[in-house]
């Protein structure tokens, strides 16, 4: 009798202990975090705001993305031309909307191939290891040992300029950080028992990196991918800048930069604005980068 | 024995936090002789690494902050000391060592660097003579051949000789009180056995008064005169070793006693004190025990017992020793 | 460490035969003729057969890659074929400039970097620190060409008082150090400062603080020594940033270093330069790099030698 009451004791001390803990999924509670997070609402409104400034572009900007105000060239802020005019007389401010296309594609596009390198570069190397992971990994090695921007201008050179083989030379050169982050968590994850339960139960290889271990990295791609578009944003911005990325007529902020560079003189405001943009896009994008990897992966903090 | 050397009268020691006020050390009073060692026991959360934190005055602010009370060593009130006087009590007068030497020794220095960093800091001594002290002070504290372990970087050494190396820094500006957080939590039962050796050896070859603190009873046996039992900021009750082990007075101290396992004696099950430690941020009305309290009753749920001298020179906290508790049972 | 160092050795010589392979790949034999490029619609065949001929490119790949790499190891390039002279000549007239550059920047930003972080974290919670992650969070944003531009436009037009381009005198790498080192001394001062805190809150702190150290040795010698391993380590990161980063402020202030020949070998589509820039490029950082790896093992005693974490 007293053995059966003690025990149930036992037990209310561990339920008084589990007491006040709520089981929530992995996702939700995250995002609950970033929702409290207020720079991270910010960066996201303000990401948001550009995006939507991207798609509706004609319907926001005042101007054709071509007009040109002819006799009116190179003039500073007015109620006409809020940001100005460029030196064929077109408005800097709806340039600057249009270069946003540009911009986000970039970090889209671009990203979005250089996950897809990263990706099966980091699970072939971490899901085989051994030879195969010491020659991948040595190729990482390779692409990583080279400063990105000097790569990218060589792969420019090799494939010519153009807005496509710009998102190609962006994510050609940004994928070896996801890559060395996939394989060490690959590595780790296969070591687990629903992938030995996924091998025992006859799982192909591919099978097994697909279904179980890819998922598993899951908010780890999203917080890297995220925090790599800032900076493939920049090295458009940059191939642009150099006259080696989005060619002239079309509008990008890096190409508006450079032109603008020339006319400092007669109207400073034009090479400011464009960078202003840059910036707003670059920060908003960083710290929604940074409260994602706090609220889904805080190991990455080390990256 | 005889003479004071610590007098610490009720302090008081908050944190404030996002979560409210947590009151990590309330109303806590106690007296240390020359000499003499005393115990600190308690679970984790009861306060009793803040009470050694307070007295040095490192307790980390924000979120933490002494809101009343008096530390006197040697009759001075270590509390209205400036920051530079207090820099200069400790390592000098008041010496610390803590719970894990894995991470207390900076692992960029060398072990010899970081003794001598004391003694260049309390005494005038040039680096050589410090260098010589420091080598000295490993011998004393039973580091083989220190003359070559002085300059060995921590990462170098066991866990055993660390902690070894903090009590000879602890040690090298002979203190008058050496503080000693769970000095030998972190370590192996073989190694903890020398670490408590080697303290109790200390105290009688140098005449420091120690204060351990520890969640181990069997830790305190060993090594003290004097036992403070802690829960939830609170001292619960206060004895000499014998008087506390073969008759605890507080429910929890009996429950604590219980609770170290008996080699030889067959139980069905280790003895367990149901529930947890209560939030010292939302304390329970009444005894702070009483949640876990077997014999509590209707006045521990209402009324905060008060600390009750006994004629012993013994100090309880718990109602069952009051006149109130009488009339209740004679009801 | 001496067996440490030789394998290390071993790692940079396999990883930059890769760089050459990378780059004689993409630049002899992906897609088109690098002479009918280089030429583009200024020749003839027959010009661009003789041209072809003259450089070895019409020799089977593989033998032309051994004569590169032949080449490479004495560091013969070959001749620029747009400015007439050997191409190891021009690169290494290029690099003493963008090394002094370079060094300015590293200096600028290492020292406002760790200046800043360290007040931070000290500061840490307070309106100053507070105003330090905000600039340097605004600093990492911005891109170096834009603010090289603003410089000139502030300093250079309106002021008057900073030269804006070429690299003549003390005053004329002020402009260019500070829009490339802005960036990297924002970054340096938001680990720092993270390191910093992350050191101040260790246990070994506390026991400093027990043997009555002053706040200020703690800060100087405890935390930074700490700090300064992670920080060590993004110098390696740095330099590799600043050879990159001094194509764009070496283009904006006209300097003739690494960074702008490489872009005016681009733009010339001088197939010689191209090739030995990009090798020249990846041999400093690989090396600046296996110097950073072993200064680290020098400077933290923890790091066993000989295997790797």
């Amino acid at each position: 009798m007293r053995f059966f009451k003690r025990k149930s004791d036992v037990f209310n001390s561990l339920i008084e202990g589990a007491e006040g803990v709520t089981y929530t999924s992995f996702y939700h509670d995250a995002f609950k975090r970033l929702r409290r997070d207020k720079v991270a609402m910010v960066c996201l409104a303000v990401v948001i705001l550009i995006v939507v400034a991207a798609i509706f572009a004609p319907l926001i900007t005042p101007y054709e993305e071509d007009y040109m105000d002819i006799g009116n060239e190179l003039s500073g802020p007015s109620a006409e031309h809020w940001l100005g005019t460029d030196e064929f007389g077109r408005d800097v401010f709806t340039r600057i909307i249009y270069g946003s296309r540009v911009s986000l594609m970039v970090g889209l596009v671009a990203e979005s191939i250089a996950v897809a390198i990263g990706l099966i570069v980091g699970a072939v190397a971490g899901f085989y290891g051994g030879k195969v992971d010491a020659v991948l990994s040595r190729i990482i090695e390779i692409f990583a040992s080279f400063p990105h921007i000097l790569f990218a201008i060589v792969v420019m050179f090799v494939l010519g300029t153009g807005i496509i083989n710009v998102f190609i030379a962006v994510g050609v050169v940004g994928w070896t950080g996801l890559a060395r982050v996939i394989r060490s968590q690959i590595m780790q994850l296969k070591q687990k028992e629903y992938v030995e339960a996924a091998r025992a139960s006859g799982g192909r290889n591919m099978q097994i990196i697909f279904r179980h271990l890819i998922p598993n990295c899951l908010s780890t791609i999203i917080v890297v991918a995220t925090m790599n578009i800032p900076s493939d944003i920049m090295y458009e911005a940059s191939l642009s800048f150099l006259g080696l990325g989005v060619q002239p007529p079309q509008a990008s902020w890096g190409s508006m930069i450079s032109e603008a560079r020339k006319f400092m003189r007669q109207n400073p405001g034009y090479s400011v604005f464009p960078g202003v943009a840059l910036i707003i896009t670059v920060l908003a994008f960083n710290l929604l980068g940074d409260a994602l990897r706090d609220a889904l992966d805080p190991r990455l903090k080390n990256l | 024995m005889g003479e004071k050397l610590l007098e610490v009268k009720n302090l008081s020691t908050y944190f404030y936090t996002d979560e409210g006020v947590v009151y990590a050390l309330d109303d806590v009073s106690f007296d240390l002789d020359r000499g003499e060692a005393l115990g600190i026991v308690g679970e984790s959360g009861s306060g009793k690494s803040v009470t050694a934190l307070s007295i040095i005055r490192l307790v980390q602010s924000p979120p933490g902050k002494i809101v009343a009370g008096e530390v006197l060593l040697d009759g001075d009130n270590l509390l209205t000391k400036s920051k530079a006087e207090m820099r200069h009590i400790r390592g000098e007068k008041i010496s610390m060592i803590f719970q894990e030497p894995m991470t207390a020794l900076n692992p960029v220095f060398t072990v010899g660097h970081q003794i001598m960093e004391s003694i260049l800091i309390h005494q005038h001594k040039t680096k050589k003579e410090a260098r010589e002290q420091a080598i000295e002070m490993l011998r004393l504290v039973g580091i083989p051949a220190p003359e070559k372990r002085v300059d060995d970087y921590p990462h170098q050494m066991s866990g055993g000789m660390r902690q070894r190396v903090m009590i000879a820094i602890a040690l090298c500006c002979n203190p008058q009180l050496l503080i000693c957080d769970e000095p030998t939590t972190a370590l192996d039962v073989t190694i903890q056995a020398q670490i408590l050796e080697l303290i109790r050896d200390i105290r009688e070859r140098l005449g420091t008064s120690v204060i351990l603190i520890t969640h181990d009873l069997g830790v305190v046996a060993q090594v003290t005169d004097k036992v403070i039992i802690m829960y939830a900021g609170k001292v619960m009750e206060y004895g000499t070793v014998r008087q506390i082990f073969t008759d605890p007075l507080h429910p929890y101290t009996a429950a604590l006693m219980r609770s170290i396992p008996v080699i030889g004696k067959q139980t069905e099950r280790l003895n367990v004190i149901r529930g947890m430690v209560p939030s010292l941020s939302k304390r329970p009305d009444g005894c702070l025990f009483h949640p876990r309290c077997d014999e509590a009753c209707e006045l521990c749920r209402t009324v905060r017992p008060d600390l009750i001298n006994l004629p012993d020179g013994r100090q309880v906290r718990c109602h069952k020793y009051t006149d109130k508790w009488e009339e209740k049972s004679h009801d | 460490m001496i067996k440490y160092t030789i394998k290390r050795l071993l790692q940079t010589l396999i990883v930059l035969f890769g760089v050459s392979l990378i780059t004689f790949i993409m630049l002899n034999i992906a897609p088109g003729d690098p002479v009918g490029v280089m030429l583009a619609k200024r020749a003839d065949q027959e010009t661009i057969d003789r041209v072809r001929h003259e450089m070895g490119l019409d020799k089977p790949y593989v033998e032309q890659y051994i004569e590169f790499i032949k080449g490479a190891v004495v560091g013969d390039f070959g001749d620029s074929y747009f400015q007439h002279r050997p191409v190891s000549e021009i690169l290494a007239d290029a690099f003493s400039i963008t090394a002094s550059l370079g060094l300015w920047v590293l200096l600028f930003s290492i020292v406002f970097g760790i200046l800043f972080g360290i007040s931070a974290a000290v500061l840490r919670g307070t309106w100053g620190d507070k105003l330090i992650i905000f600039f340097s969070t605004l600093g990492m944003a911005m891109p170096s060409f834009w603010i090289a531009i603003i410089l000139q436009i502030i300093f250079g037009l309106h002021l008057k008082i900073l030269p804006i381009s070429g690299l003549y005198s003390m005053s004329s790498y002020i402009l260019p150090t500070v829009s490339l080192g802005l960036i990297y001394a924002a970054s340096i001062a938001r680990l720092c400062r993270t390191n910093m805190l992350d050191a101040l809150n260790q246990d070994y702190v506390r026991t400093a603080r027990s043997k009555g150290v002053s706040e200020f040795k703690i800060v100087m010698q405890h935390g930074l020594k700490n700090a300064a391993i992670p920080i060590i380590t993004y110098i390696g990161i740095l330099i590799k940033s600043i050879l990159g980063g001094s194509v764009l402020v070496e283009t904006v202030f006209a300097i003739p270093g690494l960074g702008k020949t490489m872009v005016d070998s681009i733009t010339q589509r001088d197939i010689r330069l191209i090739q030995g820039c990009t090798i020249y490029i990846a041999v400093v950082f690989v090396i600046a790099n296996l110097i950073i790896d072993l200064v680290y093992g020098l400077l933290d005693p923890r790091i066993r030698v000989g295997q790797e974490a």
